[in-house]
């Protein structure tokens, strides 16, 4: 299934809220959602979910419009908020049960499907405990469980990771990698990069209700990464170090990053460039005790596109 | 038969079903249900010094009180789910009607369920003389049509305020309160359920019928706002089910009381809130300066103009209105311009910009047919006899105010039609 935003737009009262955004992604992609706060994620989850309208564009799955269809869009869609609302005086049986009712799944089925759901997100022992009563993780769980009880086809998740410890987290991150390997296709907003920068294949960054970048991971990465970066470890003065770098010809620029260490850039990318610039600040008398090539992560991309202003 | 009851189990509307487990683990309901047994037993123990009848009046008194309580306190839970559970089960196929019925019905289960605990005191009534078993019948009707009259209206000024529950009981229980004590609505009640079969009775119940399905619809708009295109139908089961309104003002005074208590209850309520709320959001785009917001305040939004004139029709209609008919001056337009104002707002959140005046010609065009139509009907009645009704006077007034206002609240869209052609032959926004 593809799902393909189209020339999103939203305005509440003055505030362009997303503005002309477009996008797309497919089953089976985990789809990292970025952007600072108040850049219009939400927004544009709740759009995509078919919770609200949009003033102009459309989110379309497969060709179905979210914004003609959304009874037809909430079938097809799970919808993970970034917290369980507030519900007294039911289990989190109930709760399952109640959603399950809500899309007609019948009686046979329905316990399968939840007893399926307890199992897959760790909930089985917690299936008579009061929804009230729950850690944050647990109710995370309970909205991931809810949100996957009609067996949707896309995951929408809103800010999934948002109050869970460490713990909490790599269990969450496992679940959404099985999720995909199952087919089906997860959308996800996050300020935790390092999380998304794991498990997505590909991400949209959006910035003041604006489109930033999108693309597979590595293609955003590529397209930001035109210098390799070395990690330098060494003895000695800082100041040296530099002065010696900077003398390079193949180094296009150096920064500290330590009291021992700076990363150096270059464009040259061929091995022998990295062995040449080695070898040049060892012969200027460097002491260099590691030397390293450094990735570039989605949290780099993020830092470079965006400019941190909020609305 | 197992899979017989599997199938009704699955038939059942699933907020019925949480709503009824939600509400046997609380325990406020079997206080109610504890209170209810103790009345039961005080007046077991003064039963020897009063007669039935002033037993029955304090079991049909305490039942009234009981079923308020019971539909205001439930009923305000729908206003606890506004927060994020209505986004989830909007992000289901649940339908808003199906979300307000579920609702609905689990209200009424439960005022039933608790008037249940005190018919072994209102047959013990009987059986204490002064009461006839038409009386005890006569009540039980009674009380299950209140509970559905004051569910119906408890949900949807619940489902209206957008704070917190705190605020939409207490409104709910002095709207119920004020119908139910200061309009005299109990005793018409009995009126109609004495002869039920008399024409007017049954008209009356029509009118009941349309009251239930005015607070119906209302929640499900006021459920429903956040999201488009879902709702069209609920507006025109309103419209449809308001010709149960037209229909009992021909009958005698005391019924006429429960059309002015549904004046004074509902349509206030969506002459104040609704359209405005509606107004202010689909009002997406505003201009940034001064001027052009004026402009808009006044032209594109031209809702307000109508509620301006909505006023004034009013105040004119009483002026027109003989003294005993005041309330028919006040009502009517009331309905006809909070209805049109109402449609306005809806269509404009649906991308269709109509003038409110439209509607409202619209509107004084089909009262005077219908009234055209109820006046032969009812009276087998000629023209002349129609001409000569005094009724039809007051609707006349009324129908002249809608009119002026409509013509009125007209001419700010033909204006900004008319500047839209000069400028640029387009239309804008």
């Amino acid at each position: 299934m593809e799902v393909k935003v189209k020339n999103l737009r939203r305005v509440f009262d003055k505030l362009v809220a997303v503005d002309n955004l477009s996008f797309s992604f497919n089953s089976g992609d985990i789809c990292g959602f970025v952007g600072p706060n108040g850049s219009g994620k939400t927004t544009t989850i709740n759009i995509m979910a078919a919770i609200d309208s949009p003033d102009s564009g459309d989110v379309l799955y497969d060709g179905i419009s979210a914004v003609d269809y959304p009874e037809k869009v909430s079938r097809i869609i799970g919808y993970m908020p970034d917290h369980l609302p507030t519900v007294k005086s039911i289990t989190v049986w109930e709760y399952l049960d109640f959603f399950g009712r809500c899309y007609d799944i019948k009686a046979a089925d329905r316990a399968t499907r939840i007893k399926y759901i307890e199992e897959f997100t760790g909930l089985g022992t917690m299936r008579d405990k009061q929804l009230h009563s729950l850690s944050k993780g647990m109710k995370q769980r309970v909205c991931l469980a809810r949100a996957l009880i009609h067996d949707p086809e896309i995951m929408i998740m809103d800010e999934p990771a948002a109050g869970l410890d460490p713990q909490a987290r790599i269990e969450l991150r496992e679940m959404i990698k099985t999720l995909a390997a199952e087919g089906k296709g997860i959308f996800l907003s996050s300020h935790i990069l390092s999380d998304l920068d794991e498990i997505c294949d590909c991400a949209v960054i959006i910035e003041k209700g604006r489109l930033l970048s999108s693309g597979k991971v590595s293609q955003l990465i590529d397209r930001q990464d035109q210098t390799v970066k070395f990690e330098v470890k060494f003895l000695g003065d800082m100041d040296g170090i530099i002065a010696a770098a900077k003398a390079i010809p193949l180094i296009s620029g150096v920064k500290q990053t330590g009291n021992k260490c700076v990363v150096i850039e270059t464009y040259d990318h061929s091995q022998e460039a990295a062995a040449s610039i080695l070898q040049s600040m060892i012969g200027a008398g460097c002491s260099i005790t590691s030397f390293n090539p450094l990735e570039t992560s989605l949290e780099d991309v993020f830092m470079n596109v965006t400019t941190g202003e909020v609305q | 038969m197992n899979n017989f009851f599997s199938e009704i189990n699955d038939q059942l509307n699933p907020i019925l079903v949480k709503e009824t487990r939600q509400t046997l683990t609380r325990i406020g309901y079997y206080v109610v249900g504890a209170l209810v047994l103790l009345l039961i037993m005080a007046l077991g123990a003064i039963s020897e010094k009063v007669s039935g009848a002033t037993a029955f009046n304090f079991v049909t008194t305490g039942d009234i009180l009981i079923v308020i309580f019971i539909t205001v306190v439930h009923a305000g839970r729908i206003n606890q789910e506004r927060r994020g559970n209505n986004e989830l089960m909007f992000n289901t196929p649940m339908t808003p009607f199906k979300i307000v019925l579920g609702k609905y019905m689990s209200i009424l289960c439960f005022a039933i369920f608790t008037i249940a605990l005190s018919l072994p005191f209102a047959t013990a009534c009987y059986f204490m003389n002064g009461v006839s078993l038409l009386d005890v019948m006569i009540f039980i009707i009674k009380i299950i049509i209140y509970a559905m009259l004051f569910s119906a209206s408890a949900l949807f000024i619940c489902s209206t305020p957008r704070r917190k529950i705190a605020d939409a009981i207490p409104l709910a229980f002095i709207s119920i309160f004020a119908v139910t004590l200061t309009v005299g609505i109990i005793e018409n009640m009995s009126y109609v359920f004495r002869d039920i079969f008399q024409a007017e009775n049954i008209i009356t119940l029509i009118g009941m019928i349309a009251y239930i399905t005015i607070g119906f619809a209302l929640t499900m708009d006021n459920l429903s706002a956040p999201t488009k295109n879902r709702f069209a139908i609920t507006k025109i089961i309103v419209l449809i089910m308001l010709a149960g309104v037209y229909i009992t003002p021909y009958n005698n005074d005391s019924i006429n009381w429960v059309i002015v208590a549904m004046g004074i209850f509902v349509m206030p309520c969506i002459c104040i809130i609704s359209p405005v709320k509606i107004s202010h959001r689909m009002l997406n785009e505003r201009p940034h300066n001064v001027f052009g917001r004026i402009i808009k305040f006044i032209f594109l939004n031209n809702a307000y103009p109508t509620a301006i004139l909505a006023i004034a029709a009013m105040i004119l209609s009483s002026i027109i209105a003989t003294e005993e008919r005041f309330m028919y001056g006040i009502i009517f337009p009331i309905i006809y311009i909070t209805l049109a104002l109402h449609i306005k707002a809806f269509m404009c959140r649906n991308g269709r910009e109509v003038n409110g005046g439209i509607i409202l010609i619209v509107f004084a065009l089909a009262d005077v047919l219908i009234r055209f139509m109820l006046v032969i009907f009812a009276e087998g009645s000629t023209l002349e006899k129609i001409f000569n009704n005094p009724e039809k006077m007051i609707t006349e007034a009324a129908v002249c105010t809608i009119c002026i206002a409509a013509v009125l609240s007209l001419i700010p869209g033909v204006i900004v039609k008319a500047k839209e052609y000069c400028l640029n032959g387009n239309k804008t926004e």
